[in-house]
């Protein structure tokens, strides 16, 4: 019994010995298995190091394939595409393909490419000769699908034609070339400068997306590829046609005045929407840096590099929006609205004007102002000094108002605010307004008639809206919606209301007096046949330079009941002087147009 | 020379007459040592896969965060499986074996992922694992459990493939079902190094690996398939744009780190040349940012791994205990043996993940798992002569007598 289990005993020793022992050489062949790897690998890095580094080198600069996104389109607000990004192609041929069966595949397709694409021969065998290991040699850029696609079709007839490929990418196309090009901006490098393509460059630029070929492990061949992503559509509430006829009469008003700039806004008063908005100083925008379309040739060649590039920001610039000036006579209606909502004036209410009044007299500072009218007007009621443009008339109403409540209302109609349109580079013009601690009568008196403060024409054009709708202060907007590339709806503005600046009643009186304007003042050359319009001219020398500037200008708007259209032209130093001629005029001949384009029935017959 | 008792605090407690087996505490070399491969191997994850991370998903950190919640888990189950007495595990046994080789059935169900050309994850909605990870643990608990047993009876033709069968038929469906050649051979592997030491008369264990052996090449070469990739392993240069793509890759990566390598981060190869470098060619990463002498650290704290394994198995007491540690120690020698190979070209391209290293949810749980088995081994152990002298004079004094031994 105890033999037979120290028998047993020693057994299972031996048997655990024997397990040991199997079990160390099964490590020692693993660590002789580790110490042949580690042997693998010196010697890749000894034998081939410099080869491989080379090798990986090389492709790694051949980065994976980029797949663009198409940079979103820009519509107007019946969908006519102002701008777009259309599929242009490059061609390239793949010496590698061409060149694995040289005797077949060269002379067809040399022969093919040389027909199309005008390349020569002789050319085009040197650089496949040149290139055999390479996979595409860029062959010739820009070209469209019309160009390409009938070529496409006999490559896909021949079959000896082999290894040449096509990318696509996009090109940034505005269609109305000068159209609009303020407004639009325009794009460098896929980046948006300017504009709307400034604006809303994170809408238009899609994502980029991407693509690699590789094989896996069993060896199928797997293709990661990441979509790229389309811009979004962005869709204004521009006009085209009213945009062009609004740029056709800015043209023709730019030749007979000569000014430096001629800027005009179409709005629509219930909403706050942009119907058009343009400057004179166009450029295309397929070309920015030409500056043809405002300079002659020999100005362009005399200008110094410094003048050039002044002149381009000049153009590329939207002076509606980011350049201010003195409003002039267009701000009087103003100034009654502030009289009347507060009770200051009555309608009834007379002025005597006499030509000039004194400020401050007998003092050092003593500074008289006129009236354009140096004899005087004589004495007038509301509506005749504005009718008038009667500076005297509109001092005496300020005065009666107190520079504490014009200050007020001054803000209230947005001026020196920022009116927050989805344009960039907007100016506020805040330091160049009075407010209640620095202002004195004689600010107060000229500020009355539009002198001695700075506004935008989008400020003006916004509040002037909110004057004869009724006192509904809308935020001007150019954008109306936004779509993504499967035409579903991304985000749209709508009208926003920012403040209720005077009551309805206020409103009826304005819009009374500044239909006098038209009937019995100085405005009668804004009149437009069939309807009854009613607007306010306006005169303002500018102060800030020597010798006689003037921005004239005329704000109006049409129908008289229901007002649909408000319209606001300004004309920048013209040579013509201080005649608001030119800008009645150009107001006129745009809102004809305009109007029966719009469809809107004649409220003038008689 | 005295030795110095290892381990002070030791409770003692009889198992069978004459033998003690006392109650340890963990081997902390071997958590220590798992431990440093999983960080480094998060470290590298998270550089090797953060530009596919964001091409695919658009986060850099999706594949390391993924790996770390997994990596997580598996820690908790490593220690849980290491203090759950042996038994207990040898009761279940068999119902984890026949888990696992359900699991391989599903991938015939519905259920299974087909993903480049084979199905090998059940998509289990929450979460999706590979069926083969279970097997590999399974097929080491069957048979450690059968040799423990029957380790006296293996010199029996019918036993010795009785036993082998749960090896073969793990092996076999691994291959078939989910058309992992790699996986198969490294269970098969499992199978041999777990026989070899527990078969006296080693005939039949030798026999039986040399005709599969054979009939697993004359397969190789018959088929076209297969063929292809041994000729790509071969002539690596001439099949560089096709089927050798991914490795001459992968040799451009080794090549181009050198000794020191790029530094980290600094992969250029990762860069969509080698694709899915998070996975079966991270190794390859991991020698271009750090160079083969970040490699040869790499593959000297695997050979620590199995070193202190067979540390555990010298001081472990039955052969059940031994079998599994021979298993697991053998499984993670074989994979990091044929990983490495394959991206060095020493051998021909099978995908099998770098152990620890790369990203795989189920292949870093359940290889954790597998660590807390050999830690349960760790903590029982038979009392050193030393320490049974240490007891007796401990019980002689208590008992008032006093005894020289």
């Amino acid at each position: 019994m105890t033999q037979n289990q120290t028998k047993k005993e020693k057994k299972q020793k031996n048997n655990r010995k024997m397990m040991a022992k199997r079990f160390n050489a099964a490590i020692i062949v693993f660590l002789i298995l580790f110490a042949v790897l580690i042997g693998r690998l010196i010697w890749i890095v000894v034998l081939n190091g410099e080869k491989y580094s080379k090798a990986a080198q090389a492709q790694s600069e051949t980065a994976t394939t980029t797949l663009s996104a198409k940079r979103g389109d820009i519509i107007d607000r019946n969908h006519v595409q102002l701008v777009t990004s259309p599929t242009v192609y490059t061609t390239m041929p793949d010496p590698k393909v061409i060149l694995s069966k040289e005797d077949k595949f060269l002379e067809p397709t040399v022969a093919l490419i040389n027909k199309h694409f005008e390349i020569p021969t002789e050319e085009l065998r040197g650089k496949i000769a040149d290139n055999p290991n390479s996979s595409y040699i860029v062959l010739k850029k820009g070209l469209t699908f019309s160009e390409i696609e009938e070529f496409l079709n006999e490559k896909e007839a021949d079959r000896n034609v082999r290894g040449v490929w096509m990318e696509n990418s996009f090109h940034r196309n505005y269609t109305y070339n000068t159209l609009a090009s303020s407004v639009l901006g325009f794009t460098q490098d896929g980046v948006g400068i300017y504009g709307i393509e400034s604006q809303y460059d994170d809408e238009l630029t899609g994502n980029d997306g991407m693509e690699y070929t590789y094989l896996d492990s069993e060896n199928n061949l797997q293709t990661v590829r990441k979509d790229p992503e389309d811009g979004y559509t962005v869709r204004l509430t521009m006009d085209y046609n009213i945009q062009a006829i609004v740029e056709k009469w800015i043209a023709a008003s730019w030749q007979e005045t000569e000014a430096k700039n001629i800027g005009c806004i179409i709005q629509n008063p219930n909403t706050g929407e942009i119907l058009a908005m343009a400057d004179s100083g166009n450029f295309d925008p397929n070309n920015p840096r030409d500056l043809t379309y405002c300079y002659t040739q020999e100005q362009i060649d005399a200008m110094s590099d410094q003048e050039v590039t002044d002149a381009l920001s000049q153009i590329w610039r939207n002076f509606c929006v980011t350049q201010s000036f003195e409003p002039g006579s267009t701000f009087k209606p103003f100034t009654v609205a502030i009289g009347i909502e507060e009770n200051r004036i009555k309608p009834t209410d007379t002025f005597d004007c006499y030509g000039c009044e004194t400020f401050f007299p007998d003092t050092p500072w003593e500074k008289d102002i006129w009236c354009h009218n140096r004899d005087g007007c004589g004495t007038l009621d509301v509506k005749g000094a504005i009718a008038n443009s009667c500076n005297i008339s509109l001092a005496q109403i300020s005065q009666r108002i107190g520079s504490e409540f014009f200050c007020k209302y001054q803000q209230k109609f947005g001026f020196g605010q920022y009116t927050d349109i989805d344009l960039p580079n907007e100016m506020s013009c805040q330091g160049l307004l009075y407010n209640v601690n620095n202002m004195t009568v004689l600010d107060l008196s000229t500020n009355s008639f539009g002198q001695n403060f700075n506004a935008t024409m989008i400020q003006m054009s916004t509040a002037f809206c909110s004057l004869i709708n009724g006192g509904n202060l809308y935020r001007p907007y150019i954008v109306k919606d936004i779509f993504n590339s499967k035409n579903e709806l991304v985000r749209s503005n709508d009208r926003v209301l920012v403040s209720q600046t005077i009551s309805q009643s206020t409103s009826n009186f304005v819009k009374e007096c500044l239909r006098a304007v038209i009937t019995d003042g100085t405005g009668g050359a804004a009149a437009v046949e069939g309807y009854k319009i009613a607007g306010k001219t306006g005169t303002a020398q500018k102060y800030d330079k020597e010798g006689d500037y003037y921005v004239i200008s005329f704000e109006g708007f049409a129908p008289y009941d229901n007002p649909e259209v408000v319209c606001y032209v300004a004309i920048d130093e013209p040579i013509t002087g201080e005649a608001s001629r030119f800008s009645s005029e150009l107001f006129s001949n745009i809102m004809t147009e305009v109007l029966s384009y719009m469809n809107i029935a004649p409220d003038d017959v008689e | 020379m005295k030795r110095k008792p290892s381990q002070p605090n030791m409770k003692l407690i009889k198992v069978k007459k004459g033998k003690n087996i006392i109650k340890g505490s963990l081997d902390w070399p071997l958590v220590i040592v798992v431990c440093i491969l999983l960080v480094f191997g998060l470290l590298m994850l998270y550089s090797a896969s953060s530009y596919n991370a964001q091409l695919k998903f658009g986060t850099p950190a999706f594949y390391v965060k993924n790996q770390l919640k997994n990596t997580i888990i598996g820690l908790i189950a490593m220690f849980v499986v290491a203090f759950i007495p042996q038994n207990v595990v040898k009761k279940t046994t068999f119902i984890i074996y026949g888990f696992a080789i359900l699991a391989m059935g599903l991938l015939l169900s519905p259920l299974g992922e087909e993903y480049n050309g084979a199905t090998r994850w059940l998509n289990l909605k929450v979460t999706s694992i590979q069926p083969s990870e279970i097997v590999k643990i399974a097929v080491i608990l069957a048979m450690a459990y059968l040799i423990g047993k029957f380790a006296q009876y293996l010199y029996n033709v019918k036993m010795f493939y009785f036993v082998f069968a749960f090896c073969g038929v793990g092996a076999g469906l691994t291959v078939l079902l989910s058309d992992d050649l790699g996986t198969g051979i490294i269970i098969l592997g499992i199978g041999f190094v777990m026989l070899l030491v527990s078969c006296e008369r080693i005939r039949w264990l030798l026999i039986t690996y040399a005709g599969i052996a054979v009939a697993g090449v004359s397969y190789m070469l018959l088929r076209s398939t297969k063929r292809v990739r041994i000729e790509a392993w071969l002539h690596i240069d001439q099949y560089a744009d096709d089927k050798g793509y991914q490795i001459t890759q992968a040799l451009y990566a080794i090549g181009s780190g050198g000794f020191m390598g790029k530094g980290l981060g600094k992969s250029t190869q990762k860069l969509g040349f080698i694709p899915e470098s998070e996975n079966d060619m991270i190794f390859s990463i991991i020698s271009e940012e750090l160079g083969i002498l970040g490699g040869i650290v790499l593959i000297a704290l695997f050979a620590l791994l199995i070193w202190r394994m067979k540390k555990i198995y010298d001081n472990s007491t039955d052969i059940y205990s031994r079998a599994i540690v021979a298993g697991v120690a053998s499984h993670i020698a074989i994979q990091t043996f044929i990983n490495i190979g394959v991206v060095s070209n020493l051998l021909p391209n099978t995908g099998v993940p770098l152990p620890f290293i790369s990203f795989g949810g189920s292949a870093v749980m359940f290889l954790l798992m597998e660590i807390g088995l050999v830690l349960a081994v760790s903590r029982m152990r038979e009392q050193t002569t030393d320490e049974k002298r240490r007891t007796y004079y401990q019980q002689d004094k208590e008992r008032g007598t006093e005894s020289i031994i």
